[in-house]
């Protein structure tokens, strides 16, 4: 797999290449290594953009005309029933999740041939998925997506407020942005805006795509309203107008001018100065955070050689600091140190918090349910109380679960505060202790720590790229619908007199009651308890990517302490020409990995 | 088929309620009841919003009389009655009724509300001396799921207005785009499992804007009907209307409105070369583009647009350039065949107009029972017996309520005797021909023939031991409506 990187990721490469280098050179694998993650992670960033709207609104259609293949079927009637990613890959692959017949908690990955893709993914050739295709991924070699670009087509079928639109939902709080589309026929329904509310606080990339504008007369005068009714509502996003006929057309015959008219040039460009650069941007500094805190470590410990050297006589101050600076490396490591007590209580709270939000709502489901069958007869709801409790619970499912995603964020910062609080105060520890520019480079560290943005969201990329909620709500959609509700005869009161056989009726009616209680009642547990084992599952992970991220720092801190108190404890036995010819060393030394760190800092500045 | 018994029955009944509720404050509530006996059928149209319900209404009174643009247009419940004047009464929330003046502005009504905010007035009646609408009343709602709840919220209020209450149409045409979960849930609170309230007897689901389900591709029209098909078939469908026809909602009105220099300018178009057509015809914005080399000027192409959406201008082209159509009429004929209106019409004469009698007797039946739960007298046994009584006698009554437990699948038929006995009971039209299932024209001697072999099919089913209880109830329904055909062609011959 190939991909073309933009000149900004390039020099971040080579700038992560630097440091790994300087790292090397002081022995420092613990460092090495971090350097070659992060360059792994800058390398392929995986930018993810949902493409969301009602039913038959043209997503397949555009992210068909979008990459100029035919990737998602499109058929005027019924099309996608499993969400579709698509991605870069040369050459082309694809492959399926699917459940294993036996037991529907294992899901297994199948390569198939990229050109049958559609026929897992449609509802012609998947009627009602019962291929148990959780999610289809297909990989192309498109320049578009060489940059890390990833489309997901959701099926719209039902409605925004059915259980395919809250799968969407779902899917938000793991999306860099979202293509929200609606077709210029008319202009945003109750139902459209609604959504878009709510999508706006999963994911703040959100962007509007008026299809099919070659049909419709008045496209401009409902973007328009659409732009309206947008500001009415407080919500700040992008409105595009593009047509997919047109594009496909100008494809077909090479014309840039048709090409232009269909508004196309203009969603490519959003995609990727909006959506790619910006993840770069956040990728780029993330680097960077990376680099710094290499370059601060090897500063350190160079720097406490250099100033024992410089200034013998400090030597057992030094020594004293650097201890001290050792013993807190230490406790880093530790289950008494602050980010770990953070993690351990926030993860255990979220938990039960999440346990009992989930089991509450369902509770309330429960209730509201089986008010329902009471005041009226199971058979005449056969039809629509099965998929109104699915959609329901989906709901409540959907709700819950963006509220772990969002707090095991603000969990994951927390923590991340915490460490870096620590963090600083141990390195700042180790530096101030060095006579030379002690006041700048005291000045200099706060001013960069502070600069550093929280690196929850990096912390949590196991999370989000295991696509955790679109498999967990695939998983949901595949749960067999609710058992029937006994026999459906009426008897023969309902069908003749309207007071016949009445005690017959009232019997039945309490049994049919019981049975649709039942099957309810029994479908909501088995979800719940899926979808419960799945939310501690998830926090489980998320706990152990933070600790052992923040594990590993505090080795490397660790290692920094030490390796300086070693060379503090070392240069006692030094003579005046070896202390000479070692502070050249050193100061080599020094501006190398000085360097690093400048070259990192304009690379951001350009970039921002 | 019994049409005077109705009838009778109904006045019986309402002689019954006016004598029960002599001297009661609600006795002033009989009287409108009454009149619905007399009045056409009210139909209302119904669907979310931007379904096209306007331009179907105006298709259907082949005029363009309702407002319709991009934007959400009918903002108040509007009836549109036939009347020997042009007239315009808006019922205010509060007050009297006061009449409106009203200009047209390009064919459609514009209403001077006088002032009066939209919320403020319940009702608009449009007066309107029509052929089509003395055959039915229209009624126009405003969309369902509108931005404006309280838009959105009146339309509910009047077609479902509460549990128990009577709503005040006979019928409804329900406009869907397709089927969203939405729509269904909407249908439901229509239909009730009580034979006096909604069923899917009065209820046709028209899929709307049918050519843009295929983006405006000429084989668009064969797409929607493919897809209207798939939902005939579905149970959840089949108990909440008795079908769903695809129309092409703004080809239908422009072919019933076509004139003569829309007529010409398509000609002309048509007679271009062929390249320049197509590249015309490519988006909206190229076909109302300046171009000084086209005779037809833009302001007359974004009429042509306005009037048959890029859909209907493709294909009135393509229609052209076939020779398939040669003049004005040709075209508005051909156009109203395939935009679905033709067969819409004959659906709706077949489904509603022919059984108006047994509708509006319901209706009554509905408005009686209300009135009872709502003002209750001494007296009420009375009027109940009566009403009970009415009710097991008409045996159109035992028809429509057979026909939703069909529907609703609660008799244990075979599929092949649901569809057998669907049709007997006037499913596909209540005409003799149509319920026998034989073909137009058929003699007397041979229709004879049919319906004695089905009355004969169904007694036995009845008489069979095996036969459960409803299957016996359900035959012997069967069996008497074969007898009233019998009796008919008795007659006939």
């Amino acid at each position: 797999m190939t991909e073309e990187h933009t000149p900004a990721v390039k020099r971040g490469l080579d700038i992560l290449d630097a440091a790994a280098d300087a790292a090397r050179r002081r022995n420092r694998d613990d460092l090495v290594e971090r350097a070659t993650t992060a360059k792994t992670r800058l390398a392929s960033p995986g930018v993810t953009v949902v493409v969301a709207g009602e039913f038959k609104q043209g997503k397949s259609t555009l992210v068909n005309a979008l990459l100029n293949a035919p990737i998602s079927p499109v058929d005027d009637d019924l099309a996608t029933t499993v969400p579709l990613l698509v991605r870069f890959a040369d050459p082309s692959e694809a492959s399926v999740l699917q459940e294993d017949p036996d037991d529907a908690e294992v899901v297994h990955e199948r390569g198939v041939k990229p050109d049958e893709i559609g026929s897992w993914v449609s509802e012609a050739t998947n009627p009602r998925n019962h291929l148990k295709v959780q999610m289809a991924r297909i990989g192309l070699p498109r320049r578009l997506l060489s940059a890390g670009l990833e489309l997901v087509d959701t099926p719209g079928v039902g409605g925004l407020e059915s259980a395919h639109g809250r799968t969407t939902m779902a899917a938000l709080p793991m999306a860099e942005a979202v293509l929200f589309l609606t077709d210029a026929s008319q202009a945003f329904t109750a139902s459209e805006l609604t959504f878009l509310r709510q999508a706006i606080d999963l994911c703040p990339n959100v962007t509007v795509v008026v299809t099919k504008i070659d049909l419709y007369p008045e496209w401009r005068r409902i973007v328009e309203e659409n732009q309206r009714h947008l500001t009415e509502h407080g919500i700040d996003v992008r409105v595009l107008a593009v047509s997919s006929a047109l594009r496909q057309t100008a494809i077909a015959r090479s014309d840039e001018q048709l090409n232009a008219e269909s508004g196309y040039p203009a969603l490519v460009n959003l995609l990727r100065e909006g959506v790619v650069a910006d993840a770069e941007r956040t990728a780029l500094q993330a680097a960077a955070n990376d680099v710094y805190s290499i370059v601060d470590q090897l500063e350190a410990v160079i720097e406490s050689e250099r100033a024992i050297l410089a200034d013998p006589d400090r030597a057992a101050e030094l020594t004293r600091q650097l201890e001290a600076a050792k013993d807190r490396a230490d406790r880093l490591r530790t289950a008494a140190s602050r980010w770990h007590t953070t993690l351990n209580d926030g993860i255990s709270d979220l938990t039960s918090d999440i346990d009992h939000d989930l089991r509450a709502r369902t509770r309330q489901l429960l209730s509201e349910v089986e008010a329902a069958i009471d005041a009226g007869d199971p058979t005449d709801m056969a039809e629509e109380l099965p998929p109104m409790v699915e959609q329901r619970l989906m709901d409540d499912i959907a709700t819950n679960y963006t509220d772990l995603t969002q707090r095991a964020d603000e969990l994951a910062e927390q923590v991340e505060e915490h460490f870096a609080g620590e963090e600083s105060e141990l390195t700042t520890g180790m530096k101030i202790a060095a006579p030379v520019s002690a006041l700048e480079q005291a000045g200099r560290l706060e001013l960069e720590l502070a600069e550093r943005p929280g690196f929850g969201a990096n912390l949590l990329t196991g999370m989000r790229s295991s696509y955790g909620g679109v498999l967990m709500f695939g998983m949901m959609g595949s749960v067999i619908g609710l058992a029937t509700f006994g026999p459906l005869s009426l008897g023969a009161g309902a069908l003749m007199g309207r007071k016949g056989a009445k005690d017959e009726k009232a019997r039945q009616l309490t049994l049919r009651r019981q049975q649709a209680k039942q099957g309810i009642r029994k479908y909501v547990d088995d979800v719940t308890f899926r979808v419960s084992k799945h939310s501690r599952d998830t926090l489980r992970q998320v706990q152990r990517e933070i600790r052992d991220t923040n594990m590993e720092r505090a080795a490397e801190l660790q290692a920094t302490a030490g390796e300086a108190l070693g060379n503090a404890q070392r240069t006692y036995k030094t003579t005046q020409a070896e202390a000479q010819s070692r502070l050249g060393e050193l100061d080599k030394a020094l501006d190398h990995v000085r360097r690093v760190r400048t070259a990192t800092s304009e690379l951001l500045e350009r970039e921002s | 088929m019994s049409a005077p018994d109705l009838a009778s029955g109904a006045r019986a009944l309402l002689d019954a309620a006016r004598s029960v509720y002599a001297g009661h404050p609600a006795a002033t509530e009989i009287e409108p009841v009454a009149a619905r006996l007399h009045d056409p059928l009210r139909v209302a149209i119904a669907g979310k919003v931007k379904a096209g319900k306007s331009t179907l209404l105006n298709a259907l009174v082949g005029e363009r009389l309702a407002p319709t643009d991009a934007s959400e247009c009918t903002r108040v419940v509007t009836w549109y009655r036939d009347g020997v004047t042009y007239r315009v009464m808006l019922h205010p929330s509060v007050g009297e009724p006061v009449p409106a003046p009203f200009r047209r502005e390009d064919g459609s009504l514009e209403i001077d509300l006088g002032g009066r905010d939209h919320s403020e007035i319940d009702e608009i009646e449009v007066e309107w001396p029509s052929s089509s609408l003395r055959k039915m009343t229209l009624i126009d709602t405003p969309g369902i799921d509108s931005l404006s709840t309280e838009i959105s919220a009146r339309a509910e209020r009047f077609l479902a207005p509460d549990d128990d209450v009577p709503t005040a149409a006979d019928a409804v045409l329900y406009m869907m785009r397709h089927l969203h979960s939405g729509d269904v849930r909407f249908l439901e609170s229509f239909h009730d499992d009580e034979v006096s309230q909604a069923t899917p007897i009065n209820a046709i689901a028209v899929l709307s804007r049918a050519d843009e389900i295929g983006v405006g591709r000429l084989d668009a029209m064969s797409s929607a009907r493919r897809i209207a098909q798939r939902y005939r078939g579905q149970a959840k469908v089949r108990r909440l209307c008795q079908t769903v026809l695809p129309v092409a909602g703004l080809l239908a009105e422009t072919a019933v409105t076509l004139n003569e220099a829309e007529f010409r300018h398509l000609h002309t178009l048509a007679g271009l070369d062929r390249n320049e057509i197509d590249e015309l015809l490519l988006t909206v914005d190229r076909f109302v583009a300046d171009d000084p080399s086209l005779s037809i000027v833009p302001i007359e192409r974004v009429g042509l647009l306005d009037r048959f959406g890029l859909y209907g201008v493709r294909l009135s082209i393509a229609l052209l350039r076939q020779n398939k159509v040669t003049n004005a009429s040709q075209l508005s004929a051909e156009l109203a065949r395939r935009s679905g209106l033709d067969e819409l019409r004959s659906v709706l004469a077949e489904q509603f107009a022919a059984r108006a009698d047994v509708l509006k007797a319901r209706s009554v039946v509905v408005a009686i029972e209300d009135l009872m739960t709502r003002h209750p007298v001494p007296d009420a046994e009375r009027l109940d017996a009566e009403l009970e009584r009415f009710m097991a006698s008409a045996h159109e009554f035992s028809e429509i309520r057979l026909l939703n437990a069909l529907r609703l699948g609660s008799v244990g038929f075979t599929s092949d005797e649901v569809e057998v006995a669907e049709q007997l009971l006037g499913a596909q039209g209540s005409s003799t021909s149509h319920r026998l299932g034989v073909e137009l024209g058929v003699g007397v001697d041979e229709q004879r023939r049919v319906a004695l072999e089905l009355h004969q099919r169904w007694q036995r089913r009845g008489e069979s031991p095996l036969s459960t209880r409803d299957v016996v109830d359900a035959s012997r329904i069967l069996s008497r409506t074969c007898e009233g055909i019998l009796a008919g062609l008795a007659t006939a011959g």
